[in-house]
């Protein structure tokens, strides 16, 4: 029980902060685009947006905890734990955007490429970043050894 | 640093002769002194005395501290901070609040999240260095 709400707790304030940046973003981009087209733009979010945004940010919530977090998955790489979770984010983002959002046909390829990139970029960011962290700790380690060689001489 | 052994005197004596005790001088005199210093510990009510370089680290739980080596747990009658003053050696920093680390314990160091460093020790176990002390840390290894 107590592992269980360890593990929720997270997973209650990152979907929150997810869902937060959903209606953030609604209203920015609703508002940007009235501006550019001069189309009306009714400045009040619809309740089912709301929920739809809500099962998102849990379902995107639940695979960070899967994935990211420490509590299921203790011992992998960072850049594996990334791109499992940016790949299983991609058919439920997809997924998401085609149930909730009412996607023309016409458009799905578009909008599959347009995640597809997104997906790839974060798994390039993922690697770089392991790799600047691994490159990074090489040099503190060799700092550390060479300080306590100095100090126990 | 000239360094000279002169044997045939009936007992160990240091003497540092130096122009002035500078910080070099104060670091050789605690790494002096902590050779013969042992750490009084218990573990299952026998008492112990572990030389702090065999230690891993130190860690304070509950208001108790215990002390860390490759074989066993100890608890240690001294707090954190006496601990600390005790081995104001240039191989024991603060890695936590919690917790002082044996430098020289450390296997390898790496950067983690939100500015932290994750140190993983001789005997392969992973410590966090919090990211309020990981800069103390970096600074003592000229990182910064």
């Amino acid at each position: 029980m107590k592992k269980l709400i360890e593990f929720s707790i997270p997973l209650k304030a990152f979907a929150a902060m997810i869902l937060a940046g959903i209606l953030v973003l609604y209203m920015v981009s609703g508002v940007a685009y009235t501006l550019l087209t001069d189309a009306d733009f009714e400045y009040s979010i619809p309740f089912a947006f709301v929920i739809q945004g809500a099962v998102l940010s849990m379902l995107i919530s639940v695979l960070w905890g899967v994935f990211l977090s420490d509590v299921l998955i203790k011992k992998w790489r960072f850049a594996l734990r990334i791109t499992l979770f940016a790949a299983s984010l991609l058919p439920l983002l997809a997924l998401c955007f085609f149930v909730f959002m009412t996607i023309p046909a016409d458009w799905t390829l578009p909008w599959l490429l347009a995640l597809g990139g997104i997906v790839k970029f974060v798994i390039f960011l993922a690697f770089l970043h392991e790799w600047n962290y691994k490159k990074t700790g090489e040099r503190y380690t060799q700092a550390l050894q060479q300080y306590v060689q100095r100090t126990q001489q | 640093m000239k360094i000279s052994i002169q044997e045939g005197h009936p007992a160990l004596e240091v003497v540092i002769q130096c122009p002035q005790a500078d910080d070099t001088v104060h670091k050789i005199k605690t790494l002096l002194h902590s050779q013969n210093q042992k750490l009084p510990c218990t573990l299952d009510g026998a008492t112990h005395f572990i030389d702090p370089m065999d230690t891993l680290y130190f860690e304070s739980v509950d208001k108790r501290s215990y002390l860390y080596t490759a074989k066993a747990v100890y608890e240690t009658p001294l707090r954190l901070y006496e601990i600390e003053a005790l081995l104001a050696d240039a191989l024991f920093i603060r890695s936590a609040k919690a917790q002082i680390i044996n430098l020289a314990q450390i296997q390898s160091l790496c950067p983690d999240f939100g500015g932290r460093i994750e140190a993983v020790l001789t005997n392969g176990e992973k410590l966090i260095v919090s990211r309020q002390y990981a800069k103390n840390l970096k600074e003592r290894l000229n990182l910064s």
